[in-house]
């Protein structure tokens, strides 16, 4: 039997670098993502050290991500700095050569909305259904569809993204 | 090459890696705001004692501990003297670095800093507190008080935000143009960068006597120091130079300032004086320095080795009364 220690890390050895991933769609920003996830995490740590962990960790910390981003975009959209851990022309790995993907997706992705952030980061990235997103965000599934709508049409329309994108693949 | 956007942020996302220490921070975070709750149950305890005491007798008082201290031996009955200095925090544990109060930071993430070692502090309470790779810091500048020995700063009194940093007051266009506009006023093309190669040559061919180039007045005009007469180089000048000129009296020559801050740079002095920085600065003829602590040794050195007045020194450690 796990201590409530162990059960914790196990979840975050597991479901740690998909929440990392989100969590950085969701914030535009791989440091405030780390920053996020961390806030998240020590939160959910509150409920293991308390004998009380969540029935659904994973969809939790989910949840609990795309809330949080939706409340740090409310408190810093007057401050639009953007801390870079590592330059924008370090390269990464991947089917593709071009090394500013990351760079050009995540600042294509700050200029949308919070909420229309989250939609498309759980929509497309995460692969939920509207409806289960519409419940994550506490949302109706309207609003989900019409997020997304929005949020894709603005992706595509940013000239460095653009590039990247098939026309006709997500609509 | 057209993809998917699934496809897209896989891609982009593929780089990124768990940090090893992400369990062990969050466990930190949550300690830290248990911490925080309990003091603001105590902090809201204590006021209402206080006010309850208040209520019962007018006359009484009230003291409530400050938890943003860690408690340290008792200071000394002579009442060594006290020092404010602000910066940021920042601790690297599994480095072996000690809590540090910051002068300059590399802005990296996390930051990467250190100045003057600090005891007595908390970080986990102070508010602004952010965890990274092992690494904790705040976000926001602190002015902390305490006594300075050893090379260590006890803090003695709550840390409390810093006000926001006053800008530098050595930019060239914060200093007076020596110069009065001529009949007409100054020419209002600007300065053309080009002919800054024309002065600058002017300045490699006088190395005895030429104190300096800048630009001010919005840089429209170019302001020339020298050790020699202003009147004579002014005439020399203008036989290559049409543009808005001022030309000052300097009191050492660029080469002369440049060779002493060389000196100060050294290995040696810099430890032995704890010099943060330095500088020559060209507008007022002189060198700048930054040290932690203006103390005897600072003052003898300077007061041994160079002219009076060439030296200006900004101790990050001020002694508050």
């Amino acid at each position: 039997m796990p201590t409530p220690d162990e059960d914790f890390e196990e979840f975050v050895r597991g479901k740690g670098l998909g929440l990392l991933r989100l969590a950085t769609l969701l914030t535009g920003d791989p440091g405030a993502g780390e920053d996020l996830l961390q806030s998240v995490l020590a939160a959910m740590y509150g409920r293991w050290a308390k004998g009380r962990p969540p029935d659904a960790p994973d969809a939790y910390a989910r949840k609990a991500l795309a809330h949080g981003a939706q409340r740090l975009w409310r408190r810093r959209r007057t401050h639009l700095e953007t801390l870079v851990a590592e330059p924008p022309d370090t390269p990464q790995s991947g089917p593709f050569s071009d090394p500013a993907l990351r760079h050009v997706l995540l600042a294509a992705l700050r200029q949308l909305p919070a909420r229309q952030r989250a939609v498309v980061a759980l929509r497309y990235f995460d692969d939920y259904r509207e409806a289960e997103v519409a419940e994550l965000l506490g949302c109706r599934i309207g609003t989900v569809k019409s997020h997304a709508h929005r949020g894709l049409q603005r992706l595509r329309s940013d000239p460095a993204l653009a590039a990247y994108l098939d026309p006709v693949t997500e609509v | 090459m057209p993809t998917d956007l699934k496809h897209l942020m896989d891609d982009a996302l593929s780089g990124l890696r768990l940090s090893p220490s992400l369990v062990a921070d969050a466990k930190r975070r949550y300690a830290r705001r248990q911490r925080r709750r309990r003091v603001t149950a105590g902090v809201v305890t204590a006021a209402a004692v206080a006010v309850a005491a208040l209520l019962w007798s007018a006359g009484g008082t009230s003291h409530s501990g400050d938890a943003r201290l860690i408690p340290i031996a008792s200071p000394a009955p002579s009442q060594p003297t006290r020092y404010a200095a602000s910066g940021i925090l920042l601790t690297d544990p599994k480095h072996g670095e000690p809590l540090n109060l910051c002068g300059a930071v590399a802005t990296s993430l996390p930051p990467q800093c250190g100045l003057v070692p600090v005891r007595g502090v908390d970080i986990d309470s102070l508010p602004s507190v952010r965890t990274l790779n092992g690494v904790t810091w705040t976000d926001k500048p602190f002015r902390l008080v305490g006594t300075y020995s050893g090379g260590v700063l006890t803090v003695t009194e709550s840390p409390k935000l810093a006000p926001a940093s006053t800008p530098f007051v050595g930019e060239p266009d914060s200093i007076d143009l020596p110069c009065a506009a001529p009949p007409g006023g100054w020419n209002g093309h600007g300065f053309d960068p080009a002919a800054a190669a024309v002065l600058s040559a002017y300045g490699a061919a006088n190395p005895d006597t030429f104190g300096g180039l800048w630009t001010a007045h919005q840089q429209l005009v170019a302001v020339v120091s020298t050790t020699g007469d202003p009147a004579t180089v002014r005439q020399e000048i203008r036989r290559t130079y049409t543009g808005n000129l001022c030309v000052t009296k300097a009191d050492y020559t660029d080469k002369f300032l440049r060779a002493e801050v060389a000196t100060l740079n050294t290995q040696a002095v810099g430890d032995a004086l704890g010099i943060t920085m330095t500088s020559v600065n060209t507008y007022e003829s002189r060198i700048d320095i930054g040290v932690v602590i203006k103390n005897k040794t600072v003052t003898d050195y300077l007061a041994a080795h160079f002219p009076a007045g060439l030296v200006r020194v900004t101790a990050f450690l001020v002694p508050v009364s």
